[in-house]
């Protein structure tokens, strides 16, 4: 080990420090809304709650697990999330390789990048979108969720960008030991990539875990709604101009703000766990070592 | 005229694409649909049109038809027993007593609802009964995509739906297009949407305040309530009126009562003396009151931050004892003040009606009270199906009903929101109020429905020492905000918007622009900009369109006499 | 050379077959629906029955008596996130790879990603408080400091700072992620090198770091492009208030309150395409741009 001279030290620590201060500035709400969860609701609806529960009780957590909404949607979610990554992995990986080749070995290789950028930047709006869907018969099915997005065009330019960085010898090699391009997608374009994928791994995850807007235009059918979609009708406070008189009687709207708080953080927490569990192969130095050996 | 034709030729390339692809992939997918089965549109017009001499308005369908609609819901609805929207007491009803069996082709969420039905409505394809807003409902009547029900209601109500139905006339007519009728109204209790003044009286009396009879009262109580320290804590946290940021339309935590002290009417349509329609936010009267609420906010008797707070952030401030007087609605008691009285043993709140600032009367103004209409597709092979619906619905309302668990259930969930067709009488909850203190005045509840006793049981128990049911206490009991309703009905002062039609061209146009300046510049006066911008408000609002728009309103208000 | 000859092309269509058959499928045939743009569009006539009005929807959102201060507040709101979003993630990617310790490190970076785990809705509400000016928490730090409470929310001024700085905040640790891992891509072989020549961490930043992370940082700027005139509709949506329209209203809550009143797809449409088109040219440009200065073309 070298010594470390003075003015890496004094940056070390205040790298520490910088580090630990913003991550406390970042976890604070987090913090907040998982002690509103743990607090009764007068405390929280009366904006006592800081961060630490006040009248500690786990009742919101009991009410958020009863409820049939919540639990279905987490296992619709889960659903989707699983088809959703296979769907957007396999396309990813079979779009991004073409992609990274020169036009030499690909002749339309251009055309068919712009063919997919476009699309991340026009779309025709809600309702022709909705028409598509619709004419294939794909509403209420957890087809319309998964199938639209299919091609995550930014995941896509990442993992092209990615192929490109990795040395042509390799490759070359292979094909001098006679293999085609499936095999060195697979056996060496892939394997060396797992930072990449990794990356759009936990890209993908999110986002499908996240998205709320399509369950609720897509599904004709609450039992049909993810997570989020779900949870979104709960957060959202409704405009009480929308709401008839007999309608306005039966809303106790503040008194469920820790029920919301609790359901906010557990439809959360699953994704929050993705994170650390795919940091492994963020590891330095993965690719190359690999290569050599 | 070139391009135009180019552009529609390249529409038509687009459907045939469609179709094309459409085909191909539904043939390769084969995923179970079918969920809402379509009614058949090629027969349908045909042979609803041969009428049936005699009519038994509440005949039962033998076979039963099938019925396919869609609505909204809300997340205020309970479920209980493994019910849900598509099955539950109603949609069994609806099968066993009249032989209709109901088919949602979709429900979604309220805050949805607007962006669900135009989809659906532009990819075609409309179930028998639908739950249309105000613009849809003239999108479909002026494409005449809507079953005119003018004849099937007169054939087809029964009296008690008719009663019920025409009690407000204005209402039941703003569905009507054209002289016909295109839709069943939601109607619903108008007089609910009044603004109430609410007060803190524990804080009023422990200052040795009188209750408020005019402006120049609320104004010294608002000012008490900020600068005497009413909760005793020794710090000056308090202040004196709430407001949200959007207080010009909100209800809970509005502007609309204290303006009305002050015979001014924002974001309202009302009658000049010529009885011709103007803006109420553009009328001089609107001058004094926003002088006073910069006078307000400049001594600290509005929150400072008011300008970015909406109604659960205001409602913080009730529950956690900083604030003590606001305009609300009938049921702020419970949704708004019940936690600050379950948190504080001592906090009392009541109802008063609006006071003004000078010798003549405040009069609440309210809104048209509909919020969705009912209405059936032109391709519908049962249009009289609705009436039927509704007669079903109105039963419950007869004076000799028998309580078949239709409004609440046992466990005192509201199981009335299911129906899918539902309206109410026009004093409704005014009623319940009526006869629930008749009842506690004879200890004789045997005349009250589910409903109503529900709201009586509470009641005793509040005055029993439970306070968690104050709310109910303060909203049908007495002292109570229908109290002050109730007042404001017998004294026959209150009034409504004026103009209650579908938007008309120039508001579609400038509306939202207009709005914008509006709450701009009358958040700014009353955050210190000079009172004078308003008169400069009121010249840009006729210049951008407003002129126009008041010009199309009263044309509105001419046809609808 | 011989052998790369024999490698046909075809299997490379091949694999792009399915992404291209489902993007004709569920964008292309959407795409069409732009034509909406140009039609006085009403659900019930439907997308082939509207009436078509040419270029009257932008007509009108251009003749909007304050489109051009809504479209400045948008550029100048999306600018300053981009730049934000671009230097502060690529800051703590460095930062962080100077931490030797695994467990801390890990533990930074998951915490720096749960903001953006929670909505505005919810943020929003935990926003007036951390920043109210009487008794907020970032008020009373500034306070020790001797300055005056700041009104984060309602001050025309400032608002539009506040909302880029919440912004960073919200997106930053999710941004890292893709900085990170484009260094682990980088030769370690290049470090021991410059090592080797005496270099110390801050030199090996600079000339091994830095030129590593370049192309992904070229990528990412140039999508970013794509964004500017995305001020982030729900952000803003739940932070403004009358209060701040003039310095804080965009084109997508302009849009929005459009769409309260009545649904307007026509202007909506109208307004997201000329919103693809700036997005479409700057990319272009950008691309272009990247291959010619930075030796880098991204697509």
């Amino acid at each position: 080990m070298h010594k470390l001279t003075l003015s890496r030290k004094s940056f070390l620590i205040f790298n520490y420090i910088l580090l630990g201060l913003t991550a406390f500035v970042c976890i604070l709400p987090l913090i907040n809304v998982l002690a509103i969860s743990f607090s009764s609701s007068t405390a929280a609806a009366a904006g006592f709650v800081k961060l630490l529960p006040v009248d500690f009780t786990l009742s919101s957590y009991k009410y958020a697990l009863q409820k049939h909404e919540f639990v279905d949607g987490f296992f619709v979610s889960l659903k989707r999330v699983g088809l959703g990554y296979a769907i957007n992995m396999l396309l990813s990986i079979l779009v991004a390789y073409p992609l990274s080749k020169e036009k030499k070995a690909l002749s339309l290789r251009n055309f068919y990048a712009w063919f997919f950028i476009i699309t991340m930047l026009f779309s025709g709006g809600l309702i022709p979108t909705y028409m598509t869907i619709k004419s294939v018969h794909m509403l209420d099915t957890i087809w319309a969720l998964v199938l639209p997005g299919a091609v995550p065009v930014f995941n896509v330019i990442l993992l092209m960008n990615f192929f490109r960085g990795l040395p042509k010898e390799i490759e070359e090699a292979a094909y001098i030991d006679g293999a085609g391009y499936w095999r060195v997608l697979w056996k060496i374009y892939v394997p060396l990539s797992m930072p990449a994928i990794a990356t759009i791994t936990l890209f993908t995850i999110v986002t499908h875990w996240n998205s709320w807007f399509d369950g609720l235009i897509y599904m004709n059918q609450p039992i049909h709604y993810p997570l989020q979609s779900y949870l979104q009708t709960i957060i959202i406070t409704t405009d009480p101009s929308l709401m008839s008189s007999n309608e306005l009687l039966n809303t106790g709207d503040v008194s469920d703000r820790t029920y919301k708080a609790a359901q906010v953080f557990l439809a959360a927490f699953p994704v929050l766990l993705v994170y650390p569990f795919l940091q492994k192969y963020f590891m330095k130095g993965l690719v190359m070592g690999s290569v050599k050996g | 005229m070139n391009n135009k034709n180019k552009v529609k030729s390249t529409a038509i390339g687009v459907m045939a694409a469609m179709m094309m692809l459409s085909a191909c992939s539904s043939g390769g997918s084969n995923n179970e649909n079918n969920a809402t089965d379509k009614p058949d549109n090629n027969t349908a017009t045909a042979a609803t049109n041969s009428t049936e001499p005699a009519v038994d308005p509440m005949a039962k369908y033998d076979p039963p038809i099938d019925i396919t609609a869609w609505r909204y819901t809300e997340s205020t609805y309970q479920y209980e027993n493994g019910d849900t929207i598509e099955n539950n007491i109603y949609t069994k009803a609806y099968e066993s007593d009249l032989g209709i069996k109901l088919k949602y082709q979709w429900t979604v969420p309220i805050e949805q609802f607007d962006q669900k039905l135009n989809v659906s409505i532009a990819s075609g394809d409309l179930p028998d009964i639908m739950w249309l807003k105000n613009k849809q409902l003239t999108d479909l009547a002026e494409n005449d995509m809507l079953y005119d029900l003018t004849d099937l209601f007169e054939k087809y109500a029964s009296p008690i739906t008719k009663k019920i139905m025409l009690q407000d006339e204005a209402s039941f007519n703003t569905a009507k297009i054209g002289g016909k009728l295109m839709a069943i109204p939601s109607t619903a209790s108008a007089v609910d949407g009044l603004p109430i003044l609410y007060l803190r009286t524990d804080w009023l009396n422990k200052l040795n305040l009188p209750e408020p009879k005019t402006m120049d009262d609320v104004i010294k109580i608002a000012e008490a309530f900020t600068k005497n320290d009413p909760d005793g804590n020794g710090k000056p946290d308090t202040f004196g009126l709430g407001l949200t940021k959007t207080f010009m339309t909100d209800g809970q935590f509005g502007g609309s009562g204290f303006f009305s002290g002050y015979h001014a009417a924002p974001e309202k349509w009302v009658k000049d003396a010529s009885g011709q329609l103007a803006y109420g936010s553009i009328q001089p009267e609107m001058k004094a009151a926003l002088q006073q609420l910069q006078d307000m906010y400049k001594q600290g008797l509005l929150d400072k931050e008011f300008g970015v707070k909406d109604r659960a952030k205001v409602t913080e401030s009730i529950v956690s004892g900083k604030l003590g007087m606001f305009y609300g609605t009938m049921s702020a008691p419970l949704s708004v003040i019940q936690e600050n009285v379950n948190s504080d043993p001592n906090a009392e709140w009541k109802s008063f009606p609006l006071v003004s600032f000078d010798d003549q009367k405040a009069t609440p103004i309210g809104k048209m009270p509909i919020q969705r209409y009912f209405a059936v597709s032109k391709d519908s092979k049962h249009p009289e199906a609705i009436i039927k619906l509704l007669n079903f619905s109105m039963e419950g309302f007869e004076e000799d009903a028998v309580d078949n668990g239709f409004g609440y259930s046992k466990n005192n969930i509201p199981v009335y929101l299911y129906s899918l067709i539902s309206a109410e009488p026009a004093k409704k909850n005014l009623n319940a109020h009526l006869n629930a203190i008749a009842a506690l005045e004879s200890k004789d509840p045997s005349k009250l429905s589910t409903e109503e006793k529900g709201y009586y049981d509470k009641i005793v128990d509040f005055r029993g020492g439970n306070r968690e049911n104050w709310g109910t206490e303060r909203v049908f009991g007495s002292p109570s905000s229908f109290d002050v309703i109730n007042q404001y009905v017998n004294d026959n002062n209150y009034t409504f918007d004026a103009f209650y039609g579908a938007l008309t061209p120039t508001m579609v146009e400038k509306l939202s622009s207009l709005q914008k300046m509006e709450e701009e510049v009358i958040t700014k006066i009353i955050m210190g900009q000079s009172i004078d911008t308003f008169d400069k408000f009121v010249e840009d609002w006729k210049k951008l369109g407003g002129d126009q728009i008041t010009k199309e309103a009263n044309e509105w208000a001419a046809k609808n006499k | 050379m011989q052998l790369k000859k024999k490698l046909q092309e075809w299997p490379l269509h091949l694999m792009l077959l399915p992404g291209i058959l489902l993007t004709l499928l569920f964008s292309y045939v959407p795409i069409m629906g732009i034509v909406i743009a140009f039609q006085k569009f009403s659900p019930a006539k439907g997308i082939f029955h509207s009436k078509w009005i040419g270029l009257d929807n932008f007509r009108y959102m251009l003749e909007l008596p304050n489109f051009t201060s809504i479209l400045w507040n948008t550029i100048f709101i999306a600018v300053l996130k981009i730049i934000a979003g671009m230097i502060v993630p690529i800051v703590f990617a460095l930062l962080l790879n100077e931490i030797a310790g695994a467990f801390f490190k890990r533990t930074i970076q998951t915490i720096i990603y749960f903001p953006y785990f929670l909505s505005w809705v919810i943020l929003g509400g935990i926003l007036i408080d951390i920043l109210s000016p009487s008794g907020g928490i970032v008020n009373q730090m500034l306070g020790i400091f001797g300055i005056e409470p700041i009104f984060f929310l309602g001050n025309e001024k400032w608002f539009p700072y506040t909302l880029v700085l919440t912004d960073t905040w919200k997106h930053f640790g999710y941004g890292t992620i893709v900085y990170l891992a484009a260094l682990t891509a980088i030769d370690q072989s290049l470090y021991e090198a410059a090592t080797m020549d005496g270099a110390n961490r801050w030199k090996q930043t600079l000339h091994v770091t830095l030129p590593g992370m370049m192309p992904i940082v070229v990528l990412m700027g140039v999508l970013s492009l794509g964004n500017v005139l995305n001020a982030g509709f729900e952000q803003v949506f739940n932070l403004y208030s009358p209060m701040v329209y003039s310095t804080g209203d965009i084109l997508d809550t302009f849009v929005y309150r459009i769409g309260l009143l009545d649904a307007q797809y026509g202007v909506a449409t109208a307004v997201g395409l000329f919103k693809s088109v700036i997005s479409f040219v700057l990319i272009v440009i950008s691309n272009k741009l990247a291959g010619r200065y930075a030796g880098y073309r991204i697509f």
